[in-house]
């Protein structure tokens, strides 16, 4: 059969030739469907590959605990436990570069965890004699403020002063080191630069920095733990006993149950006599493990690991699903345009087989057709994807991450993968444009094919309509009605380009929308980090003698699990001033967060004492209505726990600060103590916002400022990734189209042209066919944009959903101006590709068209 | 025994619930090297035998027996093969593949057969040697037509089959056509069967089978045939 298969193979490659348009446009949706696919989920799994193996390769503890204190006994101890192959005690200081609001997270160094790369320069070597340290800082912020090996810098570092009985309240003392740069390091921390307190992510005003543990004390020389003036016990008696202690503990390898293992030492903080007992125990058996454990996170729940994944999750679902689209618009071409050829080549067909080819020689001449489209769209798409896409993510995440100085690993994997899905279903859909006419014996396909039953159309029965109709109209509404498998397949393309569209230009849309609630919703110019509220309140007062200040509210919180029936989730509850309690309280600000229980702004939600209110997104995952009563459990600031039912009583918009709100007298009826963190303050002047900010955040007791705009344009900067994916997936949106109705027209001209080319000898002019042509192209346009526009819908719901692993909810709701202006393009689009027709249709010649047989 | 014996042949089309009888008890027998002109009104069924004894479409009764094998038997593989091997097919609209020139549609039929002709040649014995790599949109019908018959014959098949070759020809290129024919059955000893409608072409066969509703109506030998070129219609 091998000399058969020659000249099936080079009629093959005419047919292609002949239908190069339909070819072209099969190959170029499966090039940009490849390109997507292999493209985003190589450069997802390349970034992950290279941060992963960075991480390995800096030996990243694979977790953190943090504690009060921790002494070394305990960490020898958790470094035998099962799973950890190494620990090390460490210790972690919030600190601020002097007079500047520049945050700092200083760690200190540990001997085969946590490796700084050091990039320039060496790691730090014990204090100098004349008083400075050495520290080595991030590549990102010595990059950004063009730091040399050398330069100095003064921190101020936040060391603890006092463990308070019988609240184990915690205060600090602010100390000053005077510092030298002795190298700049790239550590997996920078690489997401995103700190701690995710208070400020920007590389401008934050840097980390690391430090040798003996160069940083823990505490201050007078710390210890006091009740009312007196120290019960000074913690220079456990240096005097030889006994480290640190913050924090570093590990590599993760016990199974990381909570008990690091937990093990701890006594209940809320028993202050426990805790007193436990420090005296260790002075008298140094060797004793002992600690006071807060949390233990591992490598995965790094807020920093959390925002990288995330993305990155989020990019990979849009490419494992997006691509699908193009799949399913280049099967569908592919069988438009593939059964055509079959029906035109029925007879050939037949003849075929008469010269004595199998049926399986001649299935394989059209699946090869389509089959070659998709490998050579698929491979060159693939190969354009897989080795731009990832170096272009890596880019776009550097505004983002700190990306590792190593290089990208590619690998070819999805795009062999991508071109098998794209070739396994052109072989499906050009089986099935061939079957019908294959699997019947060889004497059919010499026939003709049976005609279509030609059912009168709907339209027919309404006579008078259809009197008035002219005969090209009547024709257009035959050949639409009775191919109606066709037209739907048609408008495949039109629903793939309009629902993804809808669902990019919407998710934009949608945010922006979530972006001006934020806006408006927010009454504050600035949010004041709390280490000591009273301290913040004097300096509040002696600022608004000033008259630089005009609002303080502080926010008290309690960190909550909520459940109703079957489902929790974690949420923190915000306690805001009602009107009665702005009677009770200096200083309180019912302005300062403005909540709304419709989305277009419109109802403000008036605080009572009895309001419990739940953002929208928790609603639905609880599956709460106003009126339900949830079951609340948690702990306040102040350490106590509580649980407690509570009706739900209003559902608030919100979409980028996830809370649930009440009011003051709610905290105080169920005893829960008004202790905040966060205070929310308002400048007397717009103009004047950074400047007080700054003040503040110089203030005693103040661990940091956050202005509501920067805090903004942190969010806008994180969505600013998404505008990537929109632009790409608009041009791919707009080739689909473009591609799907040259296809089809391409196909419906061939098609017709005898009919085409009859009307023309009635006298009928180009132009008036032409119009036909258009006309159907339109009302496939127009189907599409009808099927399209739920998907679209359905599209976007989805998008959204994927937006949550950004840590944002924005709203899912399609306004009539992005659906008016998303259809709008996609007739455009399907406009540019019907201007193709034109030459074409100049084309026709009548004496050729009407000579063939066929 | 005869090179061809239909036995009791009958073919039933269905149409839903209607059933059409295409043919109905066909019985004749065809000799090795004989030229048959199979002969009868539109609809009568004579396609349907060609596409029977060609291995196109299956009877739905009886038996065809083919050089001593009843291909009614046959799967669709081994139609296929005997296709391949013992058929040569021309018909009424030339049906050559479009995407092939002339030289290559013949090469195209030759490569499938084993036991072939000299494509080449065999496109020169249809006096078409100078069009070989013209396109099927290219050549009139009559040459076409001729391209169809040089691809029949390149496979050297046993059985030339013919389903009104000349129906879509003026007379002066049909009756090229058909002197092809008798050539090709004089020179190459083919057996070839023609079917037509037209009557004034009978003498030039060995044997008439005359046929009517899906019946055999009479079966006529001729003793003496005439030359096409002798006949005028
Ligand atoms: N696929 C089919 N389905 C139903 N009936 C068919 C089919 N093919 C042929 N027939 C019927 O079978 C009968 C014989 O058809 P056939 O094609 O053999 O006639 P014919 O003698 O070749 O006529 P013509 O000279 O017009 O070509 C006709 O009545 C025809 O309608
Ligand atoms: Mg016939």
């Amino acid at each position: 059969m091998v000399g058969g298969m020659k000249y099936i193979l080079l009629k093959t490659f005419r047919d292609i030739r002949e239908t190069i348009g339909s070819f072209i446009s099969i190959l170029v949706v499966i090039f940009i469907g490849c390109f997507f696919f292999a493209g985003i989920i190589e450069a997802t799994s390349a970034v992950t590959k290279q941060v992963d193996g960075y991480a390995a390769d800096l030996n990243t503890a694979s977790a953190r605990a943090a504690y009060m204190y921790v002494n070394s006994a305990a960490v020898d101890e958790i470094g035998e436990a099962e799973g950890v192959k190494l620990a090390a005690g460490y210790n972690t200081f919030y600190a601020k570069l002097k007079g500047t609001r520049t945050d700092v997270t200083l760690t200190t160094l540990t001997p085969d965890i946590d490796k700084p790369d050091v990039l320039r320069g060496k790691l730090p070597e014990r204090k100098k004699d004349d008083g400075f340290i050495e520290i080595i800082v991030d590549k990102v912020y010595a990059e950004a403020h063009k730091i040399k090996l050398g330069d100095t810098m003064e921190l101020t570092v936040d060391t603890l002063d006092r463990i308070e009985l019988p609240s184990m309240n915690m205060s600090y003392k602010k100390l000053d080191y005077k510092c030298r740069v002795s190298g700049i390091y790239h550590a997996i921390d920078v690489l997401y630069k995103v700190d701690v307190m995710n208070t400020a992510a920007t590389a401008e005003e934050f840097v980390m920095a690391m430090v040798n543990v003996e160069d940083v004390p823990l505490f201050t020389d007078t710390a210890g733990i006091y009740s009312g003036a007196n120290p019960i016990l000074p913690f220079s008696s456990l240096e005097q006993a030889g006994i480290t202690v640190y913050n924090g503990i570093r590990t590599l390898g993760t016990p199974e149950n990381a909570k008990e293992v690091f937990g093990a030492y701890t006594v209940d903080t809320e028993d202050a006599e426990q805790a007193l007992k436990q420090i005296q125990d260790m002075l008298k058996n140094p060797s004793a493990a002992a600690g006071l454990f807060v949390n233990v996170m591992e490598f995965d729940e790094y807020p920093a690991v959390v925002a990288y994944d995330g993305i990155n999750d989020a990019i990979s679902a849009l490419a494992a699903v997006l691509p699908f689209i193009f799949f399913a618009v280049a099967a569908a071409i592919t069988v438009i345009s593939l059964s055509k050829t079959v029906d035109n080549q029925r007879m050939q067909i037949g003849v075929i087989q008469a010269i004595g080819v199998g049926k399986g020689a001649v299935y394989f001449s059209y699946i090869f057709y389509a089959l070659f489209a998709c490998v050579i769209g698929g491979l060159t798409g693939g190969i354009v994807g897989t080795y731009t896409v990832p170096y272009l993510l890596e880019f776009i995440y550097e505004g983002q991450f700190a990306m590792p100085p190593t290089p990208l690993d590619i690998g070819v994997l999805y795009l062999f993968l991508g071109v098998v899905v794209a070739a396994a279903l052109a072989c499906v859909s050009a089986f099935l444009s061939c079957h019908r006419t294959l699997k019947a014996v060889p004497a059919q396909a010499m026939r003709p094919k049976p005609p279509k039953k030609t059912k009168r159309i709907l339209a027919e029965r309404w006579t008078g309509l259809w009197k008035r109709l002219g005969f090209g109209a009547k024709m257009n509404l035959r050949n639409m009605f009775l191919h109606k498998i066709r037209m739907l397949l048609s408008s495949v393309g039109i629903v793939g380009c309009l629902a993804l569209l809808i669902g990019l230009v919407g998710l934009k849309d949608n945010m922006a929308f979530s972006f001006n609630h934020y806006d408006a919703q927010s009454g504050y110019d600035m949010a004041v980090y709390l280490l000591d509220a009273a301290d913040v309140a004097a300096e509040y007062a002696k600022m608004e003698e000033s008259g630089t200040v005009e609002k303080l509210t502080f926010v008290p919180a309690f960190s909550a699990k909520f459940t109703h029936g079957k489902k929790s989730a974690d949420q923190t509850v915000m306690a805001l001033p009602s009107a009665d309690d702005v009677r009770k309280y200096e200083y309180c600000d019912v302005d300062c967060v403005k909540l709304y229980t419709d989305m277009s702004q419109k109802t403000r939600l008036k605080l009572k004492t009895d309001t419990f209110a739940i953002p929208e997104y928790l609603a639905d995952k609880l599956d709460v209505k106003a009126g339900d009563v949830v079951t609340i459990s948690g702990r306040a600031l102040d350490g106590k726990t509580a649980e407690f039912d509570v009706k739900v009583t209003d559902i608030v918009y919100e979409y980028f600060e996830q809370k649930a709100y009440c009011s003051y007298g709610f905290f105080e009826e169920r005893g829960i103590a008004l202790a905040a963190d966060t205070a929310y303050v308002n400048a007397a002047r717009d103009a004047e916002i950074n400047a007080v900010a700054k003040k503040i955040e110089n203030a005693e007791g103040v661990r940091g400022v956050q202005t509501f705009r920067e805090s903004f344009g942190i969010l806008e900067d994180r969505m600013s990734l998404l505008d990537y994916a929109v632009i790409l997936f608009v041009i791919g949106a707009g080739v689909l189209a473009v591609a799907v109705i040259y296809n089809i027209t391409a196909t419906n001209l061939k098609e017709r042209t005898r009919e085409i080319a009859t009307l023309m000898v009635l006298g009928y002019k180009k132009r008036e066919t032409a119009n036909m042509l258009i006309v159907e192209n339109m009302v496939i346009t127009a189907i599409g944009c009808l099927l399209g526009l739920p998907l679209g819908f359905l599209l976007l719901k989805w998008l959204v959903g994927v937006t949550e692993t950004f840590g944002v909810f924005i709203s899912s709701f399609m306004s009539w101006y992005t659906a008016l202006g998303c259809m709008a393009l996609t007739f455009l689009f399907s406009l540019v590709a019907t201007m193709f027709l034109n030459r074409k249709m100049k084309k026709i010649s009548m004496v050729e068209a009407l000579k063939s047989v066929e | 025994m005869s090179l061809i014996e239909f036995k009791n042949v009958s073919k039933i089309y269905r149409l839903g619930e209607v059933e059409i009888p295409a043919l109905d008890g066909v019985d004749f027998a065809i000799e090795e090297g004989e030229f048959v002109v199979v002969l009868g009104a539109s609809g009568a069924g004579k396609s349907t035998i060609l596409n029977i004894l060609g291995g196109m479409d299956t009877a739905t009764g009886g038996e065809v027996n083919v050089a001593g094998d009843d291909i009614t038997k046959y799967n669709a593989k081994q139609m296929t093969l005997y296709r391949r091997e013992k058929v040569g097919f021309v018909f009424q609209f030339y049906n050559l593949i479009t995407n092939l020139n002339a030289l290559e549609n013949v090469e195209f039929a030759a490569s499938v057969t084993q036991n072939h002709l000299d494509p080449a040649k065999t496109l020169d014995d249809v006096g078409l040697s100078e069009r070989a790599k013209n396109f099927p949109s290219q050549l009139s019908g009559g040459e076409q037509q001729r391209v169809a018959i040089a691809r029949a014959i390149a496979k050297n098949p046993l059985l030339l089959l013919c389903d009104e070759p000349t129906g879509a020809l003026d007379y002066k290129t049909g009756k090229m056509v058909l002197k092809l024919l008798e050539n090709v059955n004089a020179e190459y000893k083919k057996t070839v069967v023609l079917i037509t409608h037209n009557s004034a072409i009978a003498p030039m066969a060995d044997k008439v089978i005359h046929v009517k509703s899906g019946k055999v109506e009479a079966i006529d030998i001729n003793e003496n045939r005439m030359s096409v070129d002798s006949i005028e219609w």
